[in-house]
């Protein structure tokens, strides 16, 4: 898979742009690939990031960012073909099995993902963030949501407030 | 049912995502029974269920439908009710004949904004406008 780690990009075609993580570390990347971040596609539309400038962003750490890379490098190509109208079916299949290992991940990452993708507006990754958490709270009781998403355990104050909600919201709970 | 690695381990981070993107997670649960059964959660999850932009009824989830058809009614009355004028982009209601004739005026008040369009013999689809 592409290194978004340095380079000196000049290897012809492809546009590159540098995008600098919270913790100072540059990461090379087409610009076709950084441009599914909403936010950064006006910058980079402006010229900006080329060169040895490069874009800060200073709420994402370098962690993040590459796994943040690895979606959008990987997505780049079908979303040029405007949402890949002309992708095979074994392209389609090949992002579906990368979509459902990306998330595969501890919900600390899964939670700093969805915070970079909102914060730099790529679409896509968030509501694959935000699909595979609703996965983790689909067809589960309530104490079973809490353990899942690794609630502490609850204190009897709040076990009472739990029960006397349930038989408010008894219809959630048939 | 879900494999999520290292689940037990992991502490509640969900919780402190800003409301919006909360939001967006519960609209992807989909199914109203159990978007409204996250209000339970914690008082941080209390109301956010209301925020759900995504709603799916099915009466067939609901234990009691056969027994009493109004029940499915008056829960699709009740989270209407309670979600008030907060937007909605897609709201699908899946019920029976059965339902419908327990209380079809009830019911196409409370989605008023939406239109009806039946899908098959036995059911009715609903979508916000």
């Amino acid at each position: 898979m592409a290194a978004p780690e340095s380079g000196d990009g000049n290897n012809g075609a492809a546009r590159m742009v540098t995008l600098i993580s919270s913790d100072n570390t540059r990461f090379e990347v087409e610009a076709a690939a950084a441009s599914l971040s909403q936010t950064l596609q006006l910058t980079i539309l402006d010229g900006g990031g080329g060169g040895g400038d490069g874009i800060p962003l200073p709420n994402v750490d370098s962690a993040t960012l590459s796994k943040v890379l690895e979606y959008c490098i990987k997505h780049a190509p079908a979303a040029a073909n405007g949402g890949a109208p002309n992708a095979t079916a074994v392209d389609r299949a090949e992002l579906e099995r990368f979509d459902n290992e990306f998330v595969n991940i501890d919900q600390s990452v899964l939670y700093s993902l969805i915070m970079a993708a909102h914060n730099l507006e790529i679409e896509g990754l968030q509501s694959l963030v935000a699909k595979k958490v609703a996965d983790m709270i689909k067809g589960k009781s309530p104490m079973e949501i809490r353990r899942t998403l690794g609630f502490p355990d609850p204190t009897p104050e709040e076990q009472a407030e739990m029960n006397a909600h349930m038989l408010e919201y008894g219809w959630a709970y048939e | 049912m879900d494999d999520v690695s290292g689940a037990g381990e992991d502490l509640d981070r969900i919780s402190a995502l800003p409301d919006e993107l909360l939001h967006v997670i519960l609209s992807f649960v989909g199914d109203a029974q159990e978007v409204t059964r996250t209000a339970v959660l914690s008082r941080r999850w209390r109301r956010m269920w209301v925020h759900a932009s995504t709603l799916k009824f099915s009466d067939h989830r609901l234990k009691n439908w056969t027994m009493d058809p109004g029940h499915f009614a008056s829960f699709v009355d009740w989270v209407l009710a309670h979600r008030g004028e907060t937007a909605m982009d897609s709201l699908t209601i899946w019920m029976t004949q059965k339902s419908r004739a327990a209380s079809p005026a009830r019911l196409e008040i409370s989605a008023r904004s939406a239109c009806w369009r039946t899908e098959r013999s036995q059911g009715l689809r609903c979508f916000a406008a």
